[in-house]
C-alpha cells in the first residue's frame, strides 16, 4: 500500500473498521486515508464491502469497531458536523418528484447548511455545472435518467462539500452522458473537491481517477496512486532496440536511477526514478553507445490492468 | 425557515387545496347549520368538533406516520439522513409540515367553534377543551411519527406496523375519555388529594402528554440521523407514568404501593412495547458484545435495546415491591398473602424470559422478517396456549409450571420463572457461542 504525503491532513482518514453482516464480515479491519484533491476509483469484485465501506464514511451505517474522521471531523461522534463537508450520492438514490429541479437543488443545499443568502446563487451555479440551467423550473419526476442521475449529483455537490463518495454514478447511463459526467468529475476535482467512485467501469473510472483502492472480502488489498507524475515515484519504463543487443544492459545497470531490469530479447523493461531530463539524457547515452533504439518510453498501466494485476495476487 | 417544513409546504399547501379545504368545510358547517337554525351554534361547534378530529386525530397521524414511511419508499430518506440538519429542527419540520394540510383545516374548525361559541355562557370551557383538542393532536402525530421512525428500522411487518398498532387504541382511548369530559358531563377528579374539573385536568394531561410523544419523536429522529443518546427516556416516562397512575391513589397510606404496582406494570408494558417496536438484531447484539468486550461502557449504553432500559425499570418497581409486600400489607398489595412476597419478581422474570427469547430468535440463522413474530407466537404458547391445553387435558399440575400464578406462592413462583429464564438462557447462550465461532472464522 502506497502512503500519502504529510504535508496537508488527509481529507478522510479510517481506520481499524469493522462492519458485520449476519454471518459475513463486510469490512475486516479497513484502514486508509484520502488525500485532498484527488479522485480515487474504488473498485473491487460484487459483494467487497464497496456500498458498506461508503456508506460508513458517510456516516448512514455505525460499524462494530473502528474510527472515522472527514476533514478531522470524527464522523461516528459527530455525524451532523461531518455532513457539511461531504456529498454522498448512494447507488439506489430517490429524487422529489412532486418538486421541480430548482425546489430539489434549493433543499438539498439549505438542509446542508447553505446560507439562505447564497442558496439561489449555489442552485443556478450547481444547474450551470450540471447542465440543469435549462430545466430548473422542470418536476423532477419528469426527467430522464440520465438527468435525474445529474440531479442527484447535484444534491449531492450543491454545498460543495470537501469529500463527495459516489456509488456506481455513471449506472443506466448512455456512453456520452458518462462522457460529461467524467468531465465534471475532472472539474470538481480542479475545484479542489475530493471524490471517491465505486464503478464497475473500469474504463470509465480511468478517464478521471488518480488512486486507486481495491477492495477484496471486506479487505482493502491495495491503495495506491495511478500515474504518478512527479520524480519521487518509480515508474515502468520500456525499450525496443531493433535487434538484441547485450550493451543495452550495461548501459541502463550504469544508471543510477534504473532498477528491476528485465530483459526479454530487444524488449527491455525497467523502473525509473528520474527527471524528464535525466530521462532524455539516458536516450542519448542509449543511442550514443550504438544501440539502434526504435522505441523508448512510460508504461502506461491503466486501472484495468491495475486492477486485475491486483486480483490476480495471492490473498493475504 | 427550516428547509424541511419548507419542503413539506412545497408539497402539502398547494393553491387548490388552500382554496378547496375552506370551501368544502363552510359548506358542510352551512348544511349542518340549516337543518335546524334556532340552534346553529350547537350544531355547528359540535360538527367542527367531528371534522377537527378526523381531520387532526386522524388524518393528521396519518400523514405523520407516512412521513418518514413515505421518504424510505422513495428512497429520499437517505438524503435527509445526510443532512446537516440537526435532530430538533427535522422533527418539528416533518410534524409541522407533513401536517400543515390538516391543520390549516383544524384552523377552519377552530374558527367554527370560537364562532359558535361567542355569546354561550361555555366560552371559557370551550377554549379549555379546543387546547385539549389541539394537544391531543399534537400528541398522536407525534407519536405516529416516533412509530414511523421505529417501523422504518424494523424488517418485519409486525415490526413495521406495532407502533401504528398502538397508537391508534391508545388514540381512541383518549379521544373517548376528552370528548366525554366536555361541558356540560363536567366532573371533578380527585389526584394527589386536589380535586380538578375533568375538562381542565384532561386538557392539561393531553398538553403533558403532547411533550412526551414530541420528545419520543425527537429522539427516535435522533437516533436515526445516528446522533447518541443515552437511554434515559424510557425510564423516565416509566417513572412518570407510574407518579401519574399513583396520584389517583385515595389514602396517602395506598401511594406507595399504588406507584411501585403501577410502575412494573408499565415498566414491563413499555419493555414488550420495545421487543416489537426496538430493533434485535443478531448485529446489533454483536456491536453491544463488541463494546463491551473494548469497554466501551459510553457506546454500549447507547447501543442498549429500549426494552433493556424497561427491564431495569422494571427490576427497581419490583424491589419495592417486595420492599412494601414484606414490610407492610398496604392496599392495593394487601390483597395479596404475605407469602406472595417474590409475585413481583416471578412476572418480572416472566418479561426477562420472553425479552429472552427475543434474542434467541434474533440469533437465529438468516430468515423471512425479523425475530417478532415468531416471539409473539412462542410468548402466546408458553404463557396462553400451553397452560390452557394442559389444563383441559387434565394436567393441571405441567400447566402450573408454565403459568406458576395462583398456584404457587411468590417464592416458588419465582423459582419456576428463574428456570424459565434459566433453559431461554443457556439456548440464548448456545446461539450466541455458534455467531461466535461464525464470526471468529469469518
Amino acid at each position: 500500500m502506497s502512503s500519502t504525503p504529510l504535508s496537508a491532513p488527509p481529507i478522510a482518514k479510517v481506520s481499524g473498521l469493522r462492519f458485520e453482516y449476519p454471518g459475513v464480515r463486510a469490512l475486516d479491519d479497513v484502514s486508509f486515508s484520502l488525500e485532498r484533491g484527488t479522485v480515487t476509483a474504488l473498485v473491487g469484485p460484487n459483494g467487497a464491502g464497496k456500498s458498506t465501506l461508503l456508506r460508513c464514511v458517510a456516516g448512514l451505517e455505525t460499524p462494530a469497531l473502528g474510527e472515522i474522521e472527514v476533514a478531522q471531523i470524527d464522523v461516528l461522534e459527530a455525524p451532523r458536523k461531518a455532513h457539511r463537508c461531504l456529498g454522498y450520492l448512494s447507488d439506489f438514490f430517490g429524487v422529489y418528484e412532486a418538486l421541480t429541479v430548482r425546489q430539489c437543488l434549493q433543499h438539498a443545499g439549505a438542509i446542508n447548511g447553505t446560507p439562505e443568502s447564497e442558496l439561489t446563487a449555489a442552485v443556478e451555479r450547481t444547474a450551470r455545472r450540471l447542465g440543469l440551467a435549462d430545466r430548473l423550473d422542470v418536476q423532477a419526476g419528469t426527467l430522464s435518467r440520465g438527468l435525474r442521475q445529474r440531479l442527484a449529483i447535484g444534491q449531492a455537490i450543491i454545498h460543495s462539500p470537501q469529500l463527495v463518495l459516489l456509488d456506481e454514478p455513471a449506472a443506466g447511463l448512455d456512453p456520452e452522458a458518462r462522457h460529461a459526467l467524467a468531465v465534471l468529475f475532472r472539474e470538481l476535482q480542479a475545484g479542489g473537491m475530493t471524490l471517491v467512485v465505486s464503478s464497475h467501469i473500469l474504463a470509465e473510472l480511468d478517464e478521471y481517477s488518480t488512486h486507486m483502492l481495491v477492495l477484496r472480502a471486506g479487505r482493502v488489498v491495495e491503495q495506491r496512486e495511478l500515474r504518478p507524475d512527479d520524480a519521487h515515484h518509480a515508474r515502468r519504463m520500456h525499450l525496443t532496440l531493433a535487434r538484441a543487443d547485450e550493451r543495452a544492459l550495461a548501459v541502463l545497470s550504469s544508471q543510477s536511477q534504473v532498477s528491476e531490469v528485465e530483459v526479454d530479447g530487444a524488449a527491455i523493461a525497467f523502473a525509473w526514478q528520474g527527471e524528464a531530463g535525466a530521462q532524455a539524457a539516458l536516450l542519448r547515452a542509449l543511442v550514443e553507445s550504438g544501440l539502434e533504439v526504435i522505441e523508448f518510453g512510460e508504461v502506461h498501466e491503466n486501472l484495468h490492468d491495475s486492477y486485475l494485476r491486483t486480483l490476480a495476487e495471492p490473498r493475504p | 425557515m427550516n428547509p424541511e417544513l419548507r419542503r413539506n409546504l412545497w408539497l402539502e399547501l398547494s393553491t387548490h387545496r388552500l382554496v378547496a379545504m375552506p370551501a368544502v368545510l363552510f359548506l358542510v358547517f352551512v348544511l349542518f347549520a340549516s337543518r335546524n337554525v334556532g340552534d346553529w351554534a350547537e350544531i355547528v361547534f359540535t360538527t367542527a368538533i367531528g371534522f377537527f378530529v378526523v381531520i387532526v386525530h386522524l388524518w393528521g397521524a396519518y400523514k405523520a406516520a407516512e412521513a418518514v414511511t413515505d421518504e424510505v419508499r422513495a428512497r429520499t430518506w437517505d438524503w435527509q439522513r445526510l443532512s446537516a440538519l440537526d435532530p430538533w429542527r427535522m422533527t418539528w419540520g416533518k410534524l409541522a409540515g407533513a401536517t400543515a394540510f390538516t391543520w390549516y383545516g383544524a384552523a377552519i374548525c377552530m374558527v367554527a367553534m370560537m364562532v359558535a361559541a361567542i355569546g354561550g355562557a361555555e366560552r371559557r370551557s370551550a377554549a379549555v377543551y379546543i387546547c385539549g383538542l389541539v394537544a391531543l393532536g399534537v400528541t398522536l402525530q407525534g407519536a405516529a411519527l416516533a412509530a414511523s421512525l421505529q417501523a422504518s428500522r424494523k424488517s418485519s411487518r409486525l415490526g413495521q406496523r406495532v407502533g401504528i398498532l398502538i397508537v391508534f387504541p391508545v388514540a381512541a382511548l383518549a379521544l373517548f375519555t376528552l370528548t366525554g369530559a366536555q361541558p356540560p358531563r363536567l366532573v371533578a377528579i380527585e389526584w394527589y388529594g386536589h380535586e380538578f374539573e375533568s375538562l381542565r385536568f384532561y386538557s392539561a394531561l393531553a398538553v403533558v402528554f403532547a411533550l412526551w410523544a414530541v420528545l419520543g419523536a425527537y429522539r427516535e429522529m435522533a437516533r436515526e440521523l445516528k446522533m447518541r443518546l443515552l437511554p434515559w427516556a424510557y425510564p423516565a416516562f416509566a417513572l412518570f407514568l407510574a407518579a401519574f397512575i399513583a396520584g389517583f391513589a385515595h389514602e396517602s397510606i395506598a401511594f406507595r404501593s399504588t406507584f411501585a404496582l403501577s410502575g412494573l406494570l408499565v415498566s414491563l408494558t413499555l419493555a414488550y412495547y420495545g421487543i416489537f417496536a426496538d430493533v434485535t438484531s443478531a448485529m446489533s447484539l454483536r456491536r453491544l458484545a463488541l463494546h463491551w468486550k473494548a469497554r466501551h461502557w459510553r457506546r454500549f449504553l447507547e447501543e442498549l435495546p429500549l426494552w433493556v432500559a424497561a427491564l431495569a425499570m422494571a427490576f427497581v418497581f419490583a424491589l419495592l415491591c417486595t420492599q412494601i409486600l414484606s414490610s407492610s400489607a398496604e392496599a392495593p398489595l394487601a390483597i395479596l398473602p404475605r407469602s406472595a412476597g417474590l409475585y413481583p419478581f416471578a412476572v418480572l422474570l416472566v418479561g426477562v424470559r420472553d425479552c429472552l427469547i427475543l434474542v434467541f430468535f434474533a440469533l437465529a440463522p438468516r430468515g423471512r422478517g425479523g425475530p417478532e413474530a415468531v416471539t409473539l407466537l412462542y410468548i402466546a404458547l408458553l404463557s396462553w396456549i400451553l397452560p390452557a391445553v394442559l389444563a383441559i387435558a387434565g394436567m393441571g399440575a405441567v400447566a402450573k409450571l408454565l403459568m406458576p400464578f395462583g398456584a404457587f406462592n411468590g417464592w416458588q413462583a419465582a423459582l419456576v420463572m428463574g428456570v424459565h429464564v434459566a433453559i431461554v438462557a443457556a439456548l440464548v447462550a448456545w446461539r450466541w457461542r455458534r455467531w461466535d465461532r461464525a464470526f471468529r472464522g469469518a
